[in-house]
């Protein structure tokens, strides 16, 4: 591969940008697809009112509550998942369902069930959260390498205490590193 | 733990996996306190299973290990084993002291204590001035040091070693295996030391055990080696003994050699 240069990204946006203002003049009707200036122009007119602050400020709230319940429910059951059998046993179905299952196809239900509540957000958030976060904690601790759980049981290190001690920071990177937050936020 | 025991006793020892192959056959096996026990073996020859057989994270299929008459029960800081993988056998995310405190944290409430002890058991295998650094800054030597050291603090009954320094290049084990020998002499923590190196065993042992080949591995053969406490592998004496387990290895080869022809 040759070097891209520091401002290889910058040609990446230009060309969407390029892109955006073709088909905005070939479909030509700006309600539905608006042209890049008009877009920029509307941005600059709700930063001067401060809207857009108060939705950046729901949409953080929404990503906050959901990943911060999600996240560790997620992670617990991942890592309960990968040390027992039984555990994985009973989860696995819902995981694998969940994972073929993306969470967009979810909104009519969430709707439905929750109405057009903040509820229903932080669900289908909390959703994303807990399952993307138990397949890679599962994988993070059933990826340990054996030999490390037996050199804490040899210095005396056994059962739960091993697990938290050695397992679970073995798995750190797995859980929050591989695929944790980034395919959360996408 | 008791701490006046005298001998570690292994006892008919036999060990099958579930349908599989007999990986051991009646082992018998008496490792006295202080001694350095080498066990040697040609590769596939259950040392490792012994070994986990020993450290109790295998039951035997029969048979008995026990400290004089009180009998093991699963793995445990009496019995600590030094493994081979110089890669995984460290916990990565902590630093060498760290590492040497990990078995401490159960039997020593003091953190100052805890401290004191692991920094003792670094200066003893000289990795006094690294004990800040991480396992991915050392070598493989100082690795193994490392791993040295955080077993000795337990202060084990016996120090199971698995081919420690099998993973190492020749001059750094070599290195390794008189420091080892130098250690062992101060200290005198009864080992156990599992390669298929006959010099390392010759170099070490003061009892020597020799495992046949496997399946259903047996012992060909336990004895005392004579020779002089300098270990010199150009001795007359180290090249007797050298050819003496070559030929009781070698004797079974022989034997498998003849059954292969006249099964032809």
């Amino acid at each position: 591969m040759t070097q891209a240069g520091r401002l290889g990204p910058l040609y990446g946006i230009l060309l969407f940008f390029i892109l955006w203002q073709v088909a905005a003049a070939f479909i030509g009707t700006p309600l539905l697809f608006p042209e890049p200036m008009d877009v920029m122009r509307g941005l600059a007119r709700m930063s001067e009112t401060g809207e857009i602050y108060v939705h950046l400020g729901a949409t953080l709230q929404r990503l906050l509550v959901g990943l911060g319940v999600g996240i560790p429910v997620g992670a617990v059951l991942g890592c309960a998942m990968g040390a027992s059998r039984d555990v994985n046993a009973w989860f696995d179905p819902y995981l694998r369902m969940a994972n073929s299952t993306p969470a967009i196809a979810l909104i009519p239900f969430a709707l439905l069930w929750f109405g057009v509540t903040e509820l229903a957000r932080y669900s289908l958030v909390f959703y994303l959260a807990v399952y993307v976060l138990a397949l890679s904690a599962r994988q993070g601790v059933a990826q340990v390498p054996h030999l490390r759980i037996k050199a804490a049981n040899t210095l005396g290190v056994l059962g739960v205490s091993a697990f938290f001690r050695v397992v679970i920071p073995s798995s750190f990177p797995a859980i929050l590193g591989a695929s944790g937050p980034q395919r959360v936020l996408e | 733990m008791e701490n006046d025991w005298k001998r570690l006793k292994v006892t008919g020892l036999y060990k099958q996996f579930s349908r599989g192959p007999v990986v051991l056959s009646n082992i018998d096996l008496t490792v006295d306190r202080g001694a350095f026990m080498c066990i040697l073996g040609p590769s596939g020859s259950g040392k490792s299973t012994l070994v986990d057989l020993i450290a109790g994270f295998e039951p035997p299929t029969d048979g008995r290990i026990a400290f004089d008459d009180s009998p093991i029960h699963g793995p445990g800081p009496d019995r600590v084993v030094i493994f081979q993988d110089i890669g995984n056998a460290l916990f990565p995310w902590l630093t060498v002291l760290e590492n040497a405190e990990f078995g401490l944290k159960n039997f020593v409430r003091n953190k100052n204590e805890r401290r004191a002890q692991a920094m003792e058991a670094l200066e003893l295998v000289g990795l006094g001035n690294d004990t800040h650094k991480f396992p991915s800054e050392l070598s493989g030597g100082m690795k193994q040091r490392a791993q040295i050291a955080r077993g000795l603090v337990m202060d084990p009954h016996v120090l199971i070693m698995d081919e420690p320094f099998a993973a190492l290049d020749a001059i750094t084990r070599r290195r390794m295996q008189y420091e080892l020998k130098d250690l062992w002499e101060r200290t005198h923590k009864t080992v156990i030391f599992v390669t298929h190196d006959i010099t390392e065993a010759l170099i070490l042992a003061t009892d020597v055990t020799v495992l046949s080949s496997g399946p259903e591995a047996r012992i060909l053969d336990t004895f005392r080696p004579e020779l002089p406490d300098e270990r010199d592998p150009a001795d007359a004496e180290f090249i007797a003994a050298y050819r003496h387990i070559e030929s009781l290895i070698g004797h079974v080869h022989d034997a498998g050699d003849v059954r292969a022809e006249t099964a032809q």
